[in-house]
Parts: structure tokens; C-alpha cells; sequence
């Protein structure tokens, strides 16, 4: 939950900004009103081929709002991306498990998990900038955590920061606390970006019913992502429509009072979806469980990266100098 | 409030993670027996309908903004067994496809947001609406933003990232805020579907005791098994909290309720600390149904 967007009364600027995006990423947006239901699919799960380069700016995004870009290289074709979903997804939890389990004074194994992070960015030709960009969105958190950490004392005589008219304790425990949360929030974060760069959605959420994951959460799973963008937009037109009604509306009562209506509104729409896309389903077969075409194997590749990628994990979590 | 890997020590991710896949597991397996073939899709839907309808933002004090989290909207809407599951998908789906919330975390995550805040959203609009249906929906957007929060805190401070004298009033006092505006939005999106589709509202539904009894469960395991871990940590805390000189009335009001947090006749300190937590919730149990056998008493009369 990202809340420090500060918005000024009148968001004009928000308005020229979201325009400017929908031009600079129409491509994209395009790309994603195929991919997400307004053209009629063979099969439940077709996706057209993605764009393998996307223009930088098509990343930039709105820090309150999720980017439709964020899957720009799910698509893309690599070793990596070739592997079978149960594969990354097993491995790369497996590697932020030792991320997170590794203890902070052991500065150097982190530099190796970095190392083999890296290496994968590389193999898989997922750029590390769209990572650390990525990444960013644990800011907020970090920022509230270490903003508590770094000014608190823990010795009886805490050492002082001066500046100039105020002086705060610092608290050496609190930095070394810092550093061990940013650390591996961070290396686990790249992790996943990498994890749901090279794996598309879907193909993830099969992997997981395969890897006996309850059906009813894969399948909520599936339909969220369906429908989120769809709904994302809908509530995007409707949020367009409310500033331009209500330019310079003041931001009171009677603004939640709108806000509400719209979710209501939004609610009674997606409410009605689901009814259309219920019989819709129904009159293709649907009794209760989605089936699909798509089967994946595990090939002599995915056991050979599980079989060195699990070697990696162990030599690096045990050796010691 | 969604927190990253690495700021969780490994006790307190892997009991939030127990907690919630216990609370989950049952939650399956009770709306998997009532499945109608249609709740799938409908749930998933509402689910994408929560991610979008969390893009609305509103002012929050000093130029900052907050954004709508949905989950007392959700139970209220879906009752406390669905709106769980619909606030799973949501925060399961921003963690593995956004890196929003960690993976390690994702139990407590989980917990605060999709158990917590539903189930408590929902007992308080359940005992609120006898009175009056909009106060109902306030308080629940309002208390399960708060207790959200507070549950977040209480994490951090179980991992020893930061104590919780310090994080929250912090965490507590900013989500009071936030709360507010998802109360208000929460009523007036309740308020507009009264009018609107009053047949989506559910309808005079009475209180779920079972569901009281799992958030109960969850609770007092929370209270017995976090609370002794995280026994040895007051000490710490309160040279803290007398080192910075501006918490001892906190720590005083404390005392005062549960002296040391530590049941009188008892050796092990982790086995009093952990009953004098798990009674802690107990009275807070019979408190809350004391005050639901009044309203319903009261109110048994002039339901309409």
C-alpha cells in the first residue's frame, strides 16, 4: 500500500500526466485489451506473443496506481523462460528462503546470492534495471521501518547525531537491524521480479495446481487475473469521467461520498459480469472446474538447472573460508 | 502495510504462516461444501473488482494520500468465509505478480489483511447494524484498518525489528486516519447499494458464532504462541522505552492491567506471559458477546 502520493486539490497536472502516458504506452495498452478479454479467444488461456523491446518509458508509472507494463518480458523466449513454471517457481523460493535465512554478519554470502542473481538476470536477458526499478516498490516500507530504526537508541549513553540545531541517538543495533531487513527484502524482491519476468501468469498458476496447490485458490487466482486489468480500466474511465465532472471538487465528505458510489457502482458491474461470464462459461461446459489443454512436462533441462541451482544454493549457504 | 521479506525474523513468519494456512485450509474446506459452481467466477471477479477498486486514492492528513483496502466492504458484501478467500486472492495475487508484500511474509500478510481485517470487519457490522446499519459499516472499515495495522506492528515487534512501543502508535495512529476514509467510503458505497441493488446487500443474516470461534482459535493461538517468544523482549523494550523518557505512562498503563504481562504463581515466564495473553483475548471474546446477547435482546423487537 503505497500512500505517499501527495495529491494536490485540483490534479491537473494528474490529468496532462495520464494523458501523455496513454499516448507514450498505447501500444502497450493495446497489447493488453487483446491479451485481456476484448477480442473473442480460441482457448481460455491464448496469449498473444509480447513485445520484446518495450520503450523505457513505458515503465514509468504512477506511484499509486499498478502499471499494466510490469509483465512486459513475461513473454519473451530465454533458457530461463523456457523452464517449466514448477521449476522457477520451486528454485526461486527455494533461493529467497536462504536469502532470508542467511545471518545478516555474513555480509559475503550475500554478495554470492547477488552474483548468482545477477547471472540469472543475465541468462534470461531480463534487464536489471527493469529489477531494480521494480524493486522500488518496497520503499515505503523500508522507509517507514528504517526512519524508526536508525533514531532509536538501545545503550544506556546512546552516541548522538548533531545537526546543527537538533541531535539525534543513533542506534547501532537499529542500522545493523536496517541493514539485515534491506538486504534481503531487497535480493528477495529482484527474485521475484525475476520470477514473474520470465514466467507468464498462467503458466504460474498451473505450475502451482501441479505442485498440489488447494484448486479453489489457483482458480481464484486465475479469474482475478483475468479480470483485473478489465475492471482496472473500467474504474480508470470512471475515475477520468469524476475529474473531469468535478474539477476542482473539494476534497471532503462529499468526495468519500463519490468515491463510494463509484465502488458501488463498479461493484454492481463486476457483480453483473460475473453472472454474464457464469452462463457464458456454462454454455461452453463449465461444471465447477476448468480444464485445459495446456500440459506441461519436466525435460532433461529443468533437471539439470534444479540439480545446479540447488548445488549453487547449498555451496553457498555452507561454505566457509 | 504489506511487508517485505526479510523483516520478519523466522519464528514470527513461519507461526503467521502456520496461522494463516490453518485459517485458510478450513476456510476451503467450508465454502468448498457450500461451492456452488458459480462462486468461482463471481469470486474471482469480485476479487479483480477489490484490486481495481484499490486504485482509488483519498487525502489522508498533510498532502499525503491513502488508498481504499476493501475488506470490511468484502465481508460485508460476502460474509467472513468468502471475503477471506476474495482478500487472499487479492494479496496473494499483488505479492507474486507485483513483489507487492513478501514471499516469506506473505503468511503475515495474509493474516493481517485477509483474515483479520474481514473477520473483525465482519463481527463489528454484524453486532453494529441492530443499531444502525451505517454506524455498522463505519466501524468496521475503521476498527479492521486499525487492528490490521496494530497486528502488523505486533509482528515487527515479535521479530525485533522495531519494539512496539515505538511502531505502534505510529502504525495505530496513521491507519486511525486511513480508516476513517475507508470507513466513510465503506458506508457510502453500502448506502448507495441500499439503494441502488438492495439484493446484493446481504440480508439480515444472524451472527456466525463458528466464525467467532475460528477468529477465536486463531487468536488464542497467536496469544499463546507468539507472546512467550517474544517474552524475553520487554525487558529490552522498556530500558527503551525509560532510555527516550516519553513512554513510561504507556508502560505504566500496562502494568496496571496485567502486571508484567505475567500471571502471579507461575514459574515458566513464557507459560504466563502466553495465558495471561490467551486470557487477555478470552475476556475480550466474552466482552464482545456480552455485548451482542444485549443488542440482540434489545433489538430482538423491532427488526425490520
Amino acid at each position: 500500500m503505497c500512500r505517499n502520493h501527495a495529491r494536490d486539490i485540483v490534479d491537473t497536472d494528474k490529468l496532462v500526466r495520464d494523458h501523455c502516458d496513454n499516448t507514450k504506452s498505447s501500444s502497450d495498452v493495446h497489447l493488453h485489451s487483446h491479451r485481456h478479454g476484448k477480442v473473442v479467444h480460441k482457448h481460455p488461456h491464448y496469449h498473444p506473443p509480447a513485445k520484446k523491446h518495450v520503450d523505457a518509458g513505458d515503465e514509468k508509472q504512477h506511484q499509486h496506481t499498478h502499471a499494466y507494463s510490469f509483465e512486459v518480458y513475461s513473454y519473451a523466449d530465454s533458457a530461463i523462460h523456457r523452464l517449466d513454471a514448477r521449476t522457477k517457481t520451486v528454485s526461486f523460493v527455494a533461493l529467497i528462503l536462504a536469502i532470508v535465512l542467511t545471518p545478516a554478519s555474513e555480509v559475503w554470502r550475500f554478495l554470492l546470492f547477488m552474483l548468482l542473481i545477477g547471472s540469472l538476470y543475465t541468462t534470461s536477458g531480463v534487464p536489471l534495471s527493469f529489477g531494480i526499478k521494480r524493486s522500488l516498490i518496497i520503499i515505503p516500507f523500508v522507509a517507514f521501518a528504517g526512519l524508526l530504526l536508525i533514531f532509536m537508541p538501545d545503550k544506556p549513553h546512546p552516541s548522538m547525531y548533531e545537526f546543527g540545531f537538533a541531535s539525534f541517538p543513533i542506534k547501532h543495533g537499529g542500522i545493523f537491524i536496517l541493514f539485515n531487513a534491506l538486504i534481503k527484502s531487497w535480493l528477495s524482491i529482484l527474485t521475484v521480479v525475476l520470477l514473474y519476468s520470465t514466467t507468464p501468469f498462467p503458466k504460474f498458476i498451473k505450475g502451482l495446481e501441479m505442485l498440489r496447490f488447494p484448486r479453489p485458490i489457483t482458480m481464484l487466482f486465475a479469474f482475478m487475473y483475468r479480470f483485473m486489468w478489465v475492471l482496472t480500466d473500467e474504474i480508470k474511465t470512471m475515475i477520468r469521467a469524476r475529474d473531469a465532472r468535478a474539477f476542482g471538487m473539494k476534497r471532503n465528505l462529499q468526495h468519500m461520498r463519490v468515491i463510494g458510489q463509484m465502488i458501488g457502482s463498479l461493484f454492481i458491474r463486476s457483480y453483473e459480469r460475473a453472472e454474464r461470464i457464469y452462463i457464458a462459461m456454462q454454455s461452453r461446459g463449465y461444471s465447477g472446474t476448468v480444464n485445459t489443454l495446456d500440459t506441461s512436462v519436466l525435460t532433461r533441462q529443468d533437471v539439470i538447472f534444479i540439480l545446479l541451482f540447488f548445488g549453487l544454493l547449498i555451496a553457498i549457504l555452507t561454505w566457509r573460508f | 502495510m504489506h511487508i517485505p521479506d526479510g523483516f520478519l525474523d523466522t519464528k514470527t513468519w513461519v507461526t503467521t504462516a502456520a496461522a494463516s494456512a490453518a485459517t485458510i485450509s478450513y476456510t476451503v474446506k467450508k465454502v468448498s461444501k457450500e461451492f456452488d459452481e458459480k462462486d468461482p467466477p463471481l469470486m474471482g471477479v469480485l476479487a479483480a473488482f477489490i484490486f481495481a477498486a484499490q486504485m482509488l486514492n483519498f487525502p489522508v492528513a498533510g498532502g499525503t494520500s491513502g488508498h481504499f483496502v476493501g475488506a470490511a466492504l468484502a465481508a460485508i458484501l460476502l460474509g467472513p468465509w468468502k471475503s477471506m478467500l476474495v482478500m487472499l486472492s487479492v494479496v496473494g495475487v499483488q505479492a507474486l505478480l507485483f513483489g507487492d508484500g513478501g514471499i516469506t511474509s506473505l503468511g503475515a500478510n495474509v493474516l493481517n489483511m485477509a483474515i483479520i481485517a474481514p473477520f473483525i470487519a465482519y463481527w463489528i457490522y454484524e453486532i453494529l447494524k441492530r443499531f444502525n446499519i451505517y454506524v455498522g459499516t463505519f466501524a468496521a472499515g475503521l476498527i479492521s484498518t486499525v487492528m490490521a495495522a496494530t497486528a502488523c506492528s505486533i509482528e515487527l515487534a515479535s521479530s525485533g525489528t522495531i519494539p512496539f512501543v515505538i511502531s505502534a502508535p505510529l502504525m495505530t495512529g496513521w491507519h486511525l486516519l486511513i480508516g476513517i476514509g475507508e470507513g466513510l467510503i465503506t458506508s457510502a458505497t453500502v448506502s448507495y447499494l441500499v439503494k441502488v441493488r438492495p439484493d446484493l446487500v446481504r440480508g439480515q443474516a444472524s451472527l456466525d458464532w463458528r466464525s467467532l470461534l475460528v477468529f477465536g482459535g486463531v487468536s488464542a493461538f497467536l496469544a499463546l504462541f507468539l507472546s512467550p517468544l517474544a517474552s524475553t523482549f520487554p525487558d529490552g523494550l522498556e530500558r527503551v522505552a525509560h532510555d527516550l523518557g516519553f513512554i513510561k505512562k504507556e508502560a505504566n498503563l500496562f502494568k496496571a492491567l496485567i502486571p508484567d504481562y505475567a500471571m502471579p504463581g507461575l514459574r515458566s515466564e513464557g507459560l504466563a506471559t502466553g495465558l495471561a495473553g490467551f486470557i487477555g483475548v478470552l475476556v475480550t471474546i466474552l466482552i464482545g458477546y456480552g455485548i451482542a446477547t444485549i443488542a440482540k435482546r434489545r433489538s430482538s423487537g423491532r427488526i425490520n
